[in-house]
């Protein structure tokens, strides 16, 4: 059961976090309504749904997207209760969830790695912070992936940049006043300390790559068939 | 099934469809998910049952369904809608509008 409804439930939390731009009233509504629509199909199944009960289930509803669509462009169609048709001007295009294309992971990816890794350069702090501000205002991450991506990886990687350059400068300044030709930059006699360094920035970059897969694979599941498709009649 | 564009019909059911679950909510207080699947069935008013949802929200808003909820013996506790004196003044007007567009496109389109 668990499996099934943990299907259910990433559903519910992608229409949740792409619903966040919406009127939390809608927000609220919707998410009640699609909660409810999922029950009772559940109940009319009479037992436990199956993997593909599920899934079929969850594919009538449609994408998260395509259900999201409806609450995000619609605060100024608000239909008059006065007998007028509404008075629309529908955008060329259905509004989109925002930040959650496919572009999105990528780039926040190379942002926050450059960012990080030349964190010395005015660019590179740029690039530092568009991909934090990215992270945290797309829809694509939990608040926990976020937390990874904006902050924990960043100084993961940032630290034992700056430490290495810190512990070089001081080296060099140690050793000018002495023959010894200039030894590791991140070593000062400890290659422990080195692997250290280097295994912080290795674990950072492993977890940008993680959030990079994540991304992608949540804008994979929010926009399956985001465009109308033609279905055959059931 | 006929091809259809996704970026027209996208366009043409906006302003449209919110009418047509009106239209269906004249022979009485229905349960969303059967308002759903009526609307969904050949994919051509609605692309998901889901989008149906935001839809009756802005219904609710502009005051035209209401919603009441039932205990159900067999699972549980559902909301359904029904129109209000507002929604079916709105659903008279879109039925005496709509014969003579669709006509008039019909006409057009016809034309060529």
């Amino acid at each position: 059961m668990s499996e099934v409804m943990s299907d259910a439930q990433r559903y519910l939390d992608d229409l949740d976090r792409l619903l966040r731009t919406a009127d939390p009233a809608d927000r609220a509504e919707v998410m009640l309504s699609v909660r409810e629509h999922i029950d009772v199909a559940v109940a009319e199944l009479g037992h436990e749904p199956s993997d593909a009960e599920m899934r079929r289930i969850l594919a009538d509803l449609g994408t998260p997207a395509q259900v999201a669509e409806g609450a995000l462009g619609a605060a100024g169609d608000r239909p008059s209760p006065a007998p007028v048709p509404p008075a629309t001007s529908p955008p060329a295009s259905p509004t989109r969830p925002a930040l959650a294309g496919a572009w999105v992971p990528p780039v926040a990816f190379f942002a926050l790695l450059i960012g990080s890794l030349f964190l010395w350069g005015v660019v590179p702090v740029l690039a530092l912070i568009a991909g934090i501000v990215l992270v945290c205002a797309s829809p694509l991450w939990t608040t926990a992936q976020k937390v990874l991506a904006a902050a924990v990886a960043p100084l993961l990687i940032a630290l034992p940049v700056i430490l290495s350059a810190v512990m070089y400068l001081q080296l060099t300044r140690v050793e000018s006043s002495s023959d010894q030709g200039i030894t590791e930059s991140s070593g000062g006699g400890s290659p422990i300390i080195a692997l250290l360094l280097v295994g912080l920035v290795i674990a950072g970059i492993c977890l940008l790559v993680a959030t990079w897969i994540a991304g992608a694979r949540a804008s994979a599941r929010l926009h399956a068939d985001a465009e109308p498709v033609d279905t055959a009649p059931r | 099934m006929v091809a259809m564009d996704g970026a027209v019909l996208t366009h043409l059911r906006r302003g449209v469809v919110e009418y047509c679950v009106l239209a269906l909510l004249r022979s009485g207080p229905t349960y969303g998910r059967d308002i759903a699947q009526k609307l969904s069935a050949d994919g051509i008013l609605m692309a998901g049952e889901g989008t149906l949802y935001p839809l009756l929200a802005r219904l609710r808003n502009a005051g035209l369904v209401h919603t009441t909820w039932q205990e159900s013996s067999a699972g549980p506790p559902r909301r359904y809608y029904e129109l209000t004196a507002a929604g079916s003044g709105a659903v008279e007007s879109f039925c005496r509008t709509w014969a003579p567009f669709r006509d008039a496109v019909d006409d057009t389109l016809g034309e060529s």
